[in-house]
């Protein structure tokens, strides 16, 4: 048991199904900070990995595939923005209406291109490559941390990019601006409809490498409902991170090692494997209910 | 005011959002006839026999009718319970699982029940009602009590309860004589049908009758005003003395006894046996139905019969091999969408303005 957990290949694992809870938080971060909630990540993320997933796969380039899954990850991200703020349906409601278009269409989309309704394996998707950095990947068991797939980079200097963008440009604080309180940053003459919309447009991006990360890395094809949950884990973990770029992104890893766990455990514990399927639900439930009775707790000690 | 002149202004008002309504309906239909259309165009298939499938399949023969019907079961219940939840402002996604899991509880409870008891079905639709409000009451209490957004932990909720389920069903309770079922529904522990031949089932009177239940509750009650008052403005329910707090609680617990309660109707009134193997989304059908129906209970069996109907078309059309049924999920989003718009509306007017 306890080999297992400090095994290289432990760590390993929690990295590869971090990385799109990872994405996932950091689209979140972006969106909330501009103040719109935007559940439509799942769905975003399962678009990106299908089409990341079919152009690859008949490009042939891997590169290709990447890029196409992030513009149709910004283009779910946008049709939140034109039912969200140009329509003006409720942005959970256009979340939901987003999500059921996104399980809907990945299926009508295989069905048409390919024929099929459960997943794009006849079709391989071009692999993602992974990049060895010399040296340091030598190191014992963190020497994995050198030798990852090229969106874990991408992952880490997103996260720098985040961090930098808002709280360095003014567009990072015209968003934070819109997200603290729209009216008074309308008032003081951000065009908060703008700035909404380009914080959509980087969440879009992230669910784009998500998506792509899921359909071209972890799997080599992409199947019906394989997100499952993670754009939504990705929400919580961004809640657990209190919108703290790097909180977030260590949350995001951490419900990575609880995932893997529940799947890598099966074969050394005896316990049943639908039960052990829960333990990630049922660790991001408890960590909301800590997290919110702390925050709540702090603020109570802050009135006296 | 006079009576009179309330009841004008009631008249207009209603006629209007009647008339919004089915000018958002055209709209949907068209849109989902564009996407029928295209998917058509990209597969090759035969327009005008798909089209005909979709829109006349339906209501073709008793037995398709029936069908219709039998669809609009889930989403009368899961409707009226995102209703009863919208209106008090609370986006909880229990009512996916406590669907599920109040068709489990009935499923696994009436055939453990001795055989001479009165009422077993009854019996079955409480339990499931109870058990699904006890769970309901944990994104509820977390919301109310630490504030933790409602749509992240019943969606967490959602996947334990499913996990559990699973666990339950092949390692507890499935009927030892097959795989991954529950006991078989005799005829005395199921909800009576009222034509067989066409599985029209009881659970249809029982499941219009919640939707008028949840309206009665709603507008007549005072703990529907006090949800509804809470759903329009927190802050000034609770200045107006309300408790918005105990109602944010409550009006989640009710929606997932509704929900829980629906699914043991439905599984006891359309079924046999619980085997189902994954979350059946009607939960998420709820908000559709929820949604064009105005979150008004009294209106969601329209919103759920034509809602049915169109999902039977995209049935019809997959199982004769042409579009597969997915396509439901498309024009559902649509739906959302449009009826969702505050300035949908308003965008017609302003078109119709610019003309003239």
């Amino acid at each position: 048991m306890m080999r297992f957990v400090f095994s290289q290949q432990f760590l390993a694992s929690s990295i590869s199904y971090a990385l799109p809870i990872a994405f996932a938080a950091l689209a979140a971060l972006i969106s909330k900070k501009a103040g719109i909630v935007s559940i439509n990540i799942e769905g975003a993320m399962s678009v990106s990995a299908l089409t990341g997933a079919l152009v690859s796969s008949f490009s042939g380039s891997w590169v290709l595939g990447l890029a196409c899954a992030v513009l149709a990850g910004v283009m779910m991200s946008m049709l939140l923005a034109f039912s969200a703020l140009k329509l003006g349906t409720d942005s959970f409601l256009s979340g939901i209406a987003l999500n059921t278009l996104a399980s809907g269409a990945c299926v009508l989309i295989m069905y048409i291109v390919l024929g099929v309704k459960g997943d794009t394996s006849a079709a391989p998707s071009a692999m993602l490559p992974s990049i060895r950095i010399p040296v340091l990947s030598e190191i014992p068991i963190l020497g994995v941390l050198f030798e990852q797939n090229i969106l874990f980079y991408a992952a880490l200097l997103s996260l720098g990019a985040v961090t930098f963008l808002l709280g360095r440009t003014k567009l990072g604080v015209d968003i934070r601006a819109t997200g603290f309180h729209a009216e008074a940053a309308e008032s003081v003459g951000i065009k908060t409809g703008r700035v909404k919309t380009a914080a959509l447009v980087f969440c879009g991006v992230f669910c784009g490498l998500g998506g792509a990360y899921l359909s071209m890395a972890s799997l080599g094809y992409f199947s019906a409902g394989m997100v499952s949950g993670r754009g939504f884990i990705g929400i919580a973990a961004e809640a657990m991170g209190m919108g703290i770029p790097w909180l977030c992104m260590a949350f995001s890893f951490l419900f990575g090692a609880v995932d893997y766990f529940a799947v890598g455990s099966q074969t050394v514990l005896s316990a049943p494997y639908e039960l052990l399927n829960t333990l990630p639900y049922v660790m991001t439930m408890a960590a909301l209910a800590i997290y919110a009775a702390a925050a709540k707790n702090r603020a109570g000690r802050q009135k006296e | 005011m006079n009576r009179k002149l309330m009841d004008g202004i009631r008249r207009r008002r209603l006629w209007r959002s009647l008339l919004r309504t089915g000018m958002t309906g055209a709209a949907a239909l068209l849109i989902a006839m564009g996407i029928l259309a295209l998917s058509c165009a990209a597969t090759g298939y035969d327009a005008a026999g798909t089209f005909r499938q979709f829109f006349l399949g339906p209501v073709e023969s008793p037995y398709e009718i029936g069908e219709v019907l039998l669809e609009c079961v889930p989403l009368l219940f899961t409707g009226t319970a995102v209703c009863i939840m919208n209106r008090c402002g609370q986006f909880n996604m229990f009512v996916e699982g406590g669907f599920f899991l109040g068709a489990f509880v009935a499923g696994v409870l009436a055939p453990m029940l001795p055989a001479g008891m009165p009422m077993i079905p009854v019996l079955c639709l409480l339990a499931a009602a109870l058990i699904c409000g006890a769970l309901g009451y944990i994104p509820a209490k977390m919301k109310a009590s630490l504030g933790v957004d409602e749509f992240v932990s019943s969606l967490m909720l959602n996947y334990i309860v499913f996990w559990v389920v699973m666990y339950l069903l092949h390692e507890v309770f499935g009927d030892p004589d097959t795989v991954n079922k529950t006991r078989y529904l005799e005829d005395y522990m199921k909800l009576p049908f009222l034509d067989e031949s066409i599985r029209l089932s009881g659970n249809l009177l029982i499941a219009v009758g919640a939707c008028l239940l949840g309206g009665l509750f709603l507008f007549r009650t005072k703990w529907g005003y006090t949800i509804r008052m809470t759903g329009d403005n927190p802050r000034f329910a609770g200045y107006s003395g309300l408790r918005s707090g105990q109602a944010v609680v409550y009006s989640q617990i009710i929606g997932a006894m509704t929900a829980g309660f629906g699914g043991a109707a439905f599984l006891l009134g359309s079924y046999y046996r619980f085997e189902w193997t994954a979350l059946p989304n009607y939960g998420f059908d709820g908000f559709v139905v929820a949604i064009i129906a105005g979150n008004n209970p009294f209106y969601v069996p329209f919103a759920a019969l034509f809602l049915s109907y169109l999902r039977v078309g995209a049935l019809q059309t997959a199982r004769m091999g042409s579009v597969p049924n997915e396509l439901i999920y498309v024009i559902q989003a649509v739906m959302i969408i449009l009826f969702g718009a505050k300035t949908f509306g308003d965008m017609l007017k302003r078109r119709g303005g610019k003309k003239v």
